[in-house]
Formats: structure tokens, sequence, C-alpha cells
């Protein structure tokens, strides 16, 4: 690593330690409230639309958040579609095998974590930009299987008839990813709140401390890749049962490896709130944007993202740490 | 000019109860070319439909929607025309994974679709049981029904025997492969070569060797407008000697025609601006005068038949029940610039329009497109290499 | 034989149009250490430059090529000055949300202006050849190796000969330190970082002749390109070249000699990158 490198990195690692106190839970609780009242919410005929991109702003965040989890142990992956396309697949494959949707979605989820296992014990040793480009590697060599397999086992280039989840009832679908967030957001809390943080921080930190501290590096990558993966696993289950249809190039397309970083990124690093919030700014501004600039919103979108981090480069949650209170979730 | 802003305005007046149509087009991402040409074809045809007394007695009204070629906003996108604007009727759909993923609401709400792209089978499934589903566009089937029956005349005419395949490894070229290289093997041709490449690549260089090794007639590829060129270049530079090489992509690239290298190029569309048919003219000459050019995307005029139909429908019916409407537009027999439109059952679905018969053959001949097969269109004879 | 050795034609000048992606964005990362997600869209951007050349005022594409490298060195200053500058500093992952955000302005900006549709370029020599024998040696292309192995060759040399390259390579090793001898950090890098699109923009031009100018042609490339300069190893220049050739041939090997190749090329050429940088890391080099 470069002395400028090392410069650069600085910033984030001496962010001041805090205690935390019970009122940083605050915002989180009261963001999972109100996604939990959202659908009861008095919106008019609006209701059933708003309920929709809500859907996916849960996906979304659960994506992220579960892309930070992985970024905790200092591995900036690009291979979180791989993982996103492997539930889908996972998920759609083992219905057609006759498992219920009940069993499948974990059994998806857990072999997604089985693989990512592998991927994880393999890169082990990989740093930085050569871990992100493996990873991305990864991701291009997984379609690339599922897209040249015969048609008969998982549908080819073609793609995959996926039957709808909770028989299509969007209310139903909305409270099961709503659950599924609220289980990620439990599972960073407890990330957070264990020993794990400290270890992940350490590993992140630079892997020689973590030695010393005598913090086992491979178990602890290990684990976060699993945890990582196997939540965004269930957002492609989430993905694959409300659209119905999943594809090799759409599931395991580089955007959506690419949205689970930005999204972090832009609503604050290492941290529960920030990466569900990011996801919900986003697309509540990409909406705006969609309807108020409507050709070109994309540009207006991309112009966003670039002032948020020359003015915000600790993302959303920068804002609140400028204020005194404890330390942040 | 002041007649007609003067109806526009009593028009405009009268608004309240009008009918209403959502549409769904992919305005943006992938599929914005295609979208982008149906938006301009269901325009002029609004423009037509009200200059000739609205439906129903009052102007249509028309609620565009983008689903930026992505299933995760076509959901939202759809389900807000249908539950916010509260549109009457649904047209629009050009990619076939946001046409699956609208299923569901669809559905749900029993939305009434007159539905013009989406030509994977899949979506055919997915919309099998659904009552009011009017699909225009040909399923990929039938534009290989179209091929098939083009190659026939090639091996009878032109001694064509043997066939090489390209295609791209997406969903569009890998669709149902493998049952086009048995009809081609039951029509008796011999394939030589069936070859995967990836679009957009450029890389092009291998799979021509390839070819050249095998000898083929007729070159087949299955890709996009990025791979015309490349693919032209590279046959020329290992001078592969060809009775035909013939493509199907959506579209092909701007200013291709200009490019020697595009000479004698064959390829499939529903629609070409230069079809002698006569509607296909008028709506040549309407299209210019509202956008002052021409169009080459066949979407545009599928669009614009699409709510005329629709529309026709709608008056016919004389309310906006469904079941009414759906009754009348099942009746729907009119020429179009495709020939003549009738709805009738394909494999899975109840009402299919357009099938095999509308294809049209072309080839690059000169600096036009021209079309060769069927004979009876054709305004050049074709060149055939060999 | 004659197909091996043609195979091996085929892999040598497509390795070329990777090498000449690759060099520019090699800049970046190895000098400036900006990880640029919108290297690709400098490519587009000579790209329809070239098209807006040829189509509008008949010049030939090669003929504005210094014109257009000249034109879109000075777009990437302006970029290093409004943007890439203030985030030096900042995280890795930050300077990588900046790019992907210019990558999405820029690339929304050409399908907001231009449209989505594929424009292609003509010019006379598009489809030249060299034939030796039954082996035939595509002009374009062997034109974009000898020009992309010139490249390398002149960066090298600057690099390494001129003072300002030594200035580039001692901001590349120690930023402090460059600074503390009085080296004008600043000005190198947005030299550096203009050369890097100026060179993307020099291949944006010869995709525009071999294949075609779009709003997205520069992401199949930059994707490679990043996976190139990795395998390669940050800031080595000659290993562009090799890297090149190595995935080149191998794809084109693949896609000859193996059934249905075309769909699997691209999971060797990734598989190559995966196994060099797990081997690599796991022998200790890194």
């Amino acid at each position: 690593m470069s002395a400028r490198q090392a410069e650069a990195g600085a910033p984030v690692r001496a962010a001041p330690r805090r205690e935390i106190t019970p009122g940083a839970a605050l915002p989180l609780l009261g963001f999972l409230l109100l996604a939990a009242l959202f659908p009861f919410l008095p919106l008019g005929s609006r209701a059933e639309f708003l309920l929709q991109i809500a859907f996916f702003t849960l996906v979304a965040g659960i994506m992220a958040l579960s892309w930070d989890i992985l970024a905790r142990s200092g591995q900036v992956s690009l291979a979180h579609a791989a993982f996103y396309g492997l539930g889908a697949y996972g998920y759609a494959l083992l219905l057609k095998a006759g498992l219920p949707w009940l069993l499948a979605m974990p059994v998806a989820a857990l072999l997604a974590g089985g693989v990512s296992l592998i991927l994880g014990a393999v890169t082990m040793r990989l740093s930085g930009m050569y871990f992100a480009i493996a990873t991305l590697a990864f991701t291009e060599v997984v379609r690339t299987i599922i897209q040249n397999l015969p048609e008969s086992v998982a549908g080819g280039a073609t793609g995959l008839l996926v039957p709808a989840l909770l028989g299509g009832n969007s209310r139903a679908q909305y409270a099961l990813a709503w659950g599924l967030l609220a289980f990620t957001v439990l599972v960073s809390l407890a990330v957070r709140l264990t020993r794990l943080h400290f270890a992940f921080a350490a590993i992140r930190q630079g892997e020689e401390t973590a030695r010393v501290l005598g913090v086992s590096i491979v178990r602890f990558k290990l684990l976060a890749f699993f945890i990582s993966s196997s939540l965004a696993a269930l957002a492609g289950v989430l993905y694959a049962g409300k659209t119905f249809f999943i594809n090799p190039l759409e599931t395991f397309s580089l955007a959506n490896s690419i949205a689970p970083l930005t999204t972090s990124i832009f609503g604050g690093l290492y941290t529960t709130l920030g990466p569900v919030l990011g996801a919900t700014v986003l697309r509540v501004a990409e909406e705006l944007l969609h309807n108020s600039v409507k050709d070109g919103y994309l540009v207006v979108y991309g112009l966003v993202l670039m002032l948020s981090i020359l003015w915000l480069p600790r993302g959303l949650m920068g804002l609140r740490r400028n204020r005194k209170h404890g330390g942040d979730l | 000019m002041k007649t007609l802003l003067m109806t526009g305005v009593l028009l405009a007046l009268s608004g309240a109860g009008a009918v209403k149509v959502g549409v769904l087009l992919p305005l943006s991402g992938a599929g914005s070319v295609s979208g982008q040409a149906a938006k301009n074809g269901y325009q002029l045809a609004l423009d037509e439909i009200n200059r000739a007394g609205g439906v129903l007695g009052k102007p249509l009204e028309l609620e565009f929607a983008d689903d930026g070629s992505a299933p995760a906003k076509a959901v939202p996108e759809f389900v807000k025309l249908v539950t916010v604007e509260k549109v009457d009727f649904m047209a629009g759909g050009v990619s076939s994974a946001t046409s699956i993923a609208v299923s569901g609401p669809a559905k749900q709400y029993g939305t009434f679709m007159a539905w013009i792209g989406a030509a994977a089978v899949p979506v055919e499934d997915a919309f099998a049981d659904h009552p009011y589903f009017f699909h225009y566009h040909p399923w990929s089937y039938y534009n290989f029904e179209a091929i098939l029956g083009y190659f026939k005349y090639l091996k009878t005419y032109k001694k064509a025997k043997t066939i090489a395949i390209a295609y791209e490894d997406g969903p569009f070229g890998s669709a149902g492969i493998d049952a086009t290289v048995d009809a081609f093997r039951k029509a008796g041709f011999n394939v030589v070569m069936t070859e995967k490449f990836k679009t957009g690549s450029g890389n092009f260089g291998p799979l021509v060797s390839k070819a050249k090794a095998a000898k083929p007639d007729i070159l087949y590829w299955v890709g996009y407008d990025t791979d015309a060129l490349p693919l032209a270049t590279e046959i020329k530079q290992q001078n592969l000697q060809l009775g035909l090489l013939y493509g199907t992509p959506p579209s092909w690239p701007v200013g291709f025609e200009k490019n020697s290298l595009s000479d004698n190029v064959a390829g499939l569309s529903l629609w070409l601006s230069t079809s002698p048919n006569k509607d296909s003219r008028t709506f040549v000459a309407a299209y210019k005068k509202k956008y002052g050019t021409v169009t080459d995307e066949y979407f545009a005029p599928l669009a614009y038949v699409n709510l005329k139909t629709l529309a026709a429908a709608i008056n016919r019916a004389g309310t906006t029940d469904k079941a009414k409407v759906a009754a009348e537009m099942a009746k729907t027999n009119v020429s179009t610039p495709f020939g003549q439109l009738t709805f009738s059952p394909s494999l899975k679905t109840k009402y299919q329009g357009f099938k095999a018969g509308n294809w049209l053959h072309f080839q690059y001949l000169g600096d036009a497109r021209v079309p060769v097969f069927p004979i009876k269109f054709a305004q050049k004879p074709m060149v055939y290499g060999k | 034989m004659d197909l091996f050795v043609q195979t091996l034609v085929n892999g040598l000048l497509q390795s070329g149009l990777y090498a000449l992606v690759a060099s520019g964005l090699a800049l970046a990362v190895g000098v400036v250490g900006i990880v640029n997600f919108a290297h690709g869209e400098y490519l587009m951007i000579g790209a329809f430059l070239a098209w807006a050349g040829s189509a509008f005022l008949g010049v030939d594409p090669l003929l504005s090529l210094p014109v257009i490298a000249v034109a879109v060195f000075a777009i990437g200053a302006l970029t290093y000055r409004v943007s890439i500058r203030h985030v030096l500093l900042a995280p890795e992952l930050n300077q990588m949300l900046l790019t992907f955000g210019l990558g999405i302005l820029l690339q929304n900006l050409a399908l907001m202006l231009l449209g989505g549709n594929t424009r292609t370029v003509t010019t006379p020599y598009q489809a030249s050849s060299l034939q030796l024998g039954d082996l035939s040696v595509g002009g374009p292309k062997a034109l974009a190796f000898g020009l992309a192995a010139l490249l390398l060759g002149a960066l090298y040399v600057v690099l390494y000969r001129t003072t300002l390259g030594r200035q580039m390579r001692a901001v590349a090793q120690n930023r402090r330190g460059a600074q503390l001898i009085g080296i004008d950090v600043d000005r190198v890098y947005l030299i550096a970082f203009g050369v890097s699109c100026a060179l993307a923009a020099v291949a944006g031009v010869l995709v525009s002749v071999l294949l075609f100018a779009s709003p997205t042609v520069g992401l199949v490339f930059a994707l490679k390109a990043f996976a190139i300069i990795v395998m390669a190893g940050l800031g080595n220049l000659t290993g562009v070249l090799w890297a090149s050739v190595l995935l080149g041939v191998s794809e084109a090997l693949v896609q000859t000699y193996v059934p249905g190749g075309g769909g699997w090329s691209d999971a060797v050429f990734f598989l190559m990158i995966f196994g060099t940088l797990v081997l690599r890391s796991f022998r200790g080099a890194r």
C-alpha cells in the first residue's frame, strides 16, 4: 500500500469512538416502524403504486445493507450480483423441484452462502482493487455458466418463469420484504454490537494489526462473506418472486453489484441506518426526478451522485455525525 | 390551422370523462430506440384519432410512462397507470422481461392490454390465461416460420444447401436455437456451423474463420444492430464467400445503407419505410408531415396501428366495458402498413395479431433497403452471391 | 494448420483493441490512483466525435484523431479540475462513487442528445486486409494493434526518460514526498488524467471505425480494460500488452476450437483473470 493510499484511508479510521447510547437506535426504529405502517398510510389513490415502489426500495435496502456488512470486514466486493442471482435461480429451481416456497427461500439463501464461502476462501489474500476485480470476474463466470447450461436445466439465456410470491398479493409481498429487511437490520446490529464489530474493523484497518491482536482473519472474513451473501440471496428471491421472470443478463448484471456499493456510500458506510436510508432517499430522488425532468432524468441522477460525494463525503450519516450524540449504529 | 386550433380547444374543454389509454414504453435504457419510435407512432395516431372526433365523442387521452427497460421499474409504473391515472386501457410494451413482470398486476386488476412488442415465448406463457390480452407483434416462432419460407425458396431456386448459424449468447439470439437447427435440417438443409458470439464485442474474427472452413451457402446471424458492421467487415477481410448474409436484428445501424459493406446484406423486417403498401405510404407521409423525417423503426407504425385499432374497437363497442371492447377488437379486420390485421389464437394466447405472413425480407441494394421476398412484394430481384 | 495460424492472428488483432483501451486506464490508476469507472465514457466521446466528424464534416476519423485526442484531453482536464481533484484524499470508495456518477451522467447525456441508435462510420479502408496466402490480417485492427504498441511504448519512454515522467512516478509513489521536493502535484495529476482520457478517446476513434458508436459502446471495453490492468499488475505498462495478448489469443482459441465457444469465451477471459489474481496472491507476490 502506498503512502498516499494509507493517507487516503485515514479519515474513516480516525472516526472518534463514542459510547453507543440507546438513543442512537431511535432513528433506525423509527424508520422500520414507518416502513411497517406504510401500507396503512392514507395515501389515497396512490397507495398501490407507492407500495410497489416501496417494495423494490426494501429489496434495494437489503442489498445495500448486506453489502455493507461484508465491506465492514474490508472486502469491497463486486460479486453481490452473483449472490443475488444465485438466490433468485436457487429459489426458482428449488420450486421447480417441488419444494414449498417457505423452504425454498432459506435453502436458496444458504446455498448462495455456501458458494460464497468458496469464493471467500479463494480470494482470502486479495485486497483493494485486486479483490474487487476478482469478485467481478467471479460474477461474470457464474453468469456465463448459467447462460450456457442446457435450457432444460436453468432456462439458458432465455431465462426462467418464476411462480408469483404469495399468490401475487402485493401487501403480503411487502410484508415479507419488510420482514426480511428487519431481519437484515437485526443481523447488522448483531454484527455491530458484538465482538464481531471489533474483529471486522480490525481486519479492515489492516490485517497485520488484526493478526497482532489475535483476530482469526480467515474465520471472520468467511463469516462476513457468508452472512452478506445469504442476505443478498434473499433479496434475489424477492425480486424473482415479484417479477416472475429471471434471466442471466439481468439478474447477474454489473448494475446489481454496483447499486449496493453506491447506495451504501451515499447513505453512510459501516452503519446500519446509512445503507437503508440511502436506498430510500435514492429511490425517492429517482422517482421525483423521473416525474419532473422526464427525458434525461438519469443525467441529473448522475450529477446528484457526484455532488453528494463532493459535499457529503461520509454520506447521509455524515449529516448526523456533526451533531452531538452517541456512537453510530 | 385556425379551425384545427378551435376544434382542439373545444375538444380540450370537453375533456371530462374522456377515455384514457396508458402507454408503458422503454423510453430510457436498453430498449429506448424502439420505445421512442413507438411513442412517436402513438402521438401521430392520437392526432389523427382526435382530429376525426376522438373516442366516444370525446378526445382520447394518452398517458405515457417509462419502464426504463427494467422489470423493477415497469411494475410500479404499470400499477401507477392503472390505479393512480385510472386508465381504461393499457397499450405499449416492448421488452419481454418487463412484459412478464407486469403480467402479475395485469391479472390482478384484469387490465385490458393491447400489447405491441414482447415476442419471446415465456411472455406467451405468462399471459396465456389473461382474457383481455391482444398481442400485435408476431411471436418469435412466427419470425422463424417466415425465415424458413425464404430459405426454402433459396434452396429451390438458388441451390442453397448449407447454412451456418451465428447467434448472440443472450436471450434474443439463443431463444429456440435448437428448434431452429432441427427445422433447417428437416427442411433438407445441411447446418454446417452453429456458433455463439457476444453482442457488441465486435470480435468476429474466429467465428468467420470457422465459417470459412465450413463453406456455407447462407450465413444466418441473430444479433443486434451493433454486430452488423463488424461482422460484414470481417467477412470481407477474410474473404468468406457466401450466397447470402442474412440477419434479423430488431433494428439496423443508422447510416449502414451508405456503407459499401452493407451491399447485398439481407434481413427481416415487419415493415420498411419503402414498402409499396398503400397504408404504409399513407403512414410514411403523415409521419413525415408531423416529424419532418422518415423512420425506419417498425415500432412506430406498429404503435400507430395499435392505437388506431384500439380506438376503433372502443368506438364500435360504444362503451369502455372491457368485455364488449374485447369482443369488438376480436372482430378487427383492417388493412395496415403491415398487411391485413385480424386476431386469431396463437399456440397459447387467444388474440394474436400479426403472424408469419407479415414479415418482409429485404436486401441492402444500392443505398437502400429493398424488399426482395415474398416475390409478390419484391421491388428488385435479389442478389445471390453463388 | 491454416485455421490455427488464422486463429492466432485473430486473437492478436483483437488484443490490440484491448491494449489500447487499457493503456489509458493504466495511467489513471497507476499515477493518479483513481479507479475511473467512467473511462469507457471517454472512449464513447471519442467514438462519437469521430462519427460526427465523418458524418457532418466528411473528415476521415484517422485524420481527426489528433484533434479529438486534444479535445478529450481538455474534457478530461476539466473533469479533473471540477471533480476528481476534490476526492484525491478521500477513501477509495468515495472516488469510485464519484466516477460512477460521472459515468451515468456522461452516458445518459449522450443518450439524451443523440438517442440510443447505433451509428457507423464509412471509410474506404474499413474492410482492407493483408492477404498472406490463405491468411488474412484485417487492416484497421492491425493499425489498432500497432497504435497500442506505439502508445504504450511512448508512455514508457515518457515515464522513464523525461522530467514529467519522473515527476509522475514520484507522485505515484509518494504524493507528500513529491510535494516536499517541489513537484507541482496538482499539475502532474491534471496532465496524467487528461492524457488518460485522451488515450481512451483514441481507442474510441478506432472503435468507431472498427465497430460502431453508441452511448453504451464504452462499457464492454472498459470492463475488460479493468481486468487487464489488474492482471498486469497496477502500474505495470509492459504487462498491459502481454496481458492483452494472452487474453485475446486465448479468447480466439476458445472461440475457434470449443463447440459453442463464443458463449464461453467471456468465462475464459474472466476465469484467467480470476485464476491469475488468486494464484499470485497465494504465491505471496501480493
